[in-house]
């Protein structure tokens, strides 16, 4: 597929790339936030199933020297984490009790 | 008690992430909402299936060991399994990436012996965390899981301060134990935000001054040492300041 983000074998998450292959915390969270709970609901839906399979994808090349499209997929794995509290949890973005609380990631490791 | 840390094999979890939030409290208060466990069943509640969460809050807290050194303080706890529990006491992503708040299921050996250490003084099995309070503004956590974290406290004023909160493990080998420390960090931020909220709250009832004494259960041990060693030192530093 011309333009894809991802490894051919997981086309069928191709549409939620462009949104959710995000490369960090920040980033992952800011789109958490600003996401509906349907649009998360199904992400979720659609990358748990292929969930261990894309881990198994990704154990194939060493972390330091992983294609694009592997750690394009990585990256989706972390969104799946990220939006798996809303949608296991929550039944919204955010936390609950947390008021006006917050706390930024500065320093994550790669890739 | 804090000394034969240094057997802990700290050099090893190089792998680092580092939170910062501005609270608006004294840094005493954030101290306070780490170094008791008992709100856990409670604050946390909705962060784990019914299934685990009524059976957690039936059974209550109560730590295995404590300990007071001078200034400093630890808390240890037990910890559990969860790859051991029934599937419908987990969220479905702990079982998907076996890890969660905990760390990772498939824990790496450290290759020490936690005696050595002084961890685990309870000898717990299975054993949850060590929790040492270095006074006066420095936490290191160790997790049962092989994984540990500092927290740092740093008072701007009386009513503000600077909380930073990093995380080591192990560097992954792989995406699945990558995936399993991505979900123990996105936990430790979701509980941490429940933790933090209380905290502007509770200073602006201390500064209307309506409350003056604060009954401590046993459980909260560790946080009437640390306001007791406070206030010692300060009056401490009033008096060598008193004119004469």
């Amino acid at each position: 597929m011309a333009g894809a983000l991802l490894p051919p074998e997981f086309s069928e998450l191709e549409p939620f790339a462009p949104v959710w292959c995000l490369a960090t915390e920040p980033e992952r969270f800011a789109q958490r936030m600003a996401s509906g709970m349907d649009e998360m609901q199904a992400f979720y839906d659609a990358i748990t199933p292929r969930a261990e399979e894309a881990m198994n994808y990704c154990d194939r090349f060493a972390l330091d020297d992983l294609s694009t499209d592997a750690q394009n997929l990585l990256h989706l794995l972390y969104s799946m984490v990220m939006v798996s509290f809303p949608v296991e949890c929550w039944g919204q973005p955010r936390v609950p009790d947390t008021g006006a609380a917050y706390l930024d990631l500065l320093v994550e490791p790669g890739p | 008690m804090v000394s034969k840390l240094e057997n802990y094999p700290f050099h090893l979890q190089s792998e680092r992430r580092f939170y910062r939030a501005t609270v608006k409290s004294n840094w005493k208060l954030y101290m306070d909402a780490f170094q008791e466990f008992y709100h856990a069943p409670v604050l946390h509640a909705k962060q784990t299936p019914p299934e685990w969460s009524i059976a957690a809050q039936q059974a209550g807290f109560e730590a295995p060991a404590y300990t007071i050194d001078g200034p400093h303080r630890v808390v240890s706890t037990a910890g559990v399994h969860p790859w051991n529990l029934e599937p419908n006491m987990l969220k479905p992503m702990e079982l998907i990436t076996r890890s969660g708040l905990f760390g990772p299921w498939d824990a790496p050996d450290l290759g020490y012996e936690q005696k050595d250490a002084g961890i685990n003084p309870a000898g717990c099995d299975p054993w949850g965390l060590d929790s040492f309070q270095i006074f006066p503004n420095f936490v290191i956590l160790v997790w049962g899981q092989s994984w540990y974290l500092t927290y740092h406290y740093w008072p701007t004023s009386h009513n503000t301060h600077v909380f930073e909160g990093t995380l080591y493990f192990v560097p992954p080998k792989n995406a699945h134990e990558r995936v399993a420390q991505e979900i123990a960090s996105v936990s430790f931020k979701e509980y941490g935000l429940q933790d933090a909220n209380t905290l502007e709250a509770t200073q602006t009832m201390l500064e209307s001054r309506v409350l003056e004494r604060f009954p401590l259960n046993d459980q909260e041990v560790l946080c009437r040492h640390l306001h007791q060693v406070a206030a010692d030192w300060v009056d401490d530093y009033k008096k060598q300041h008193a004119e004469v």
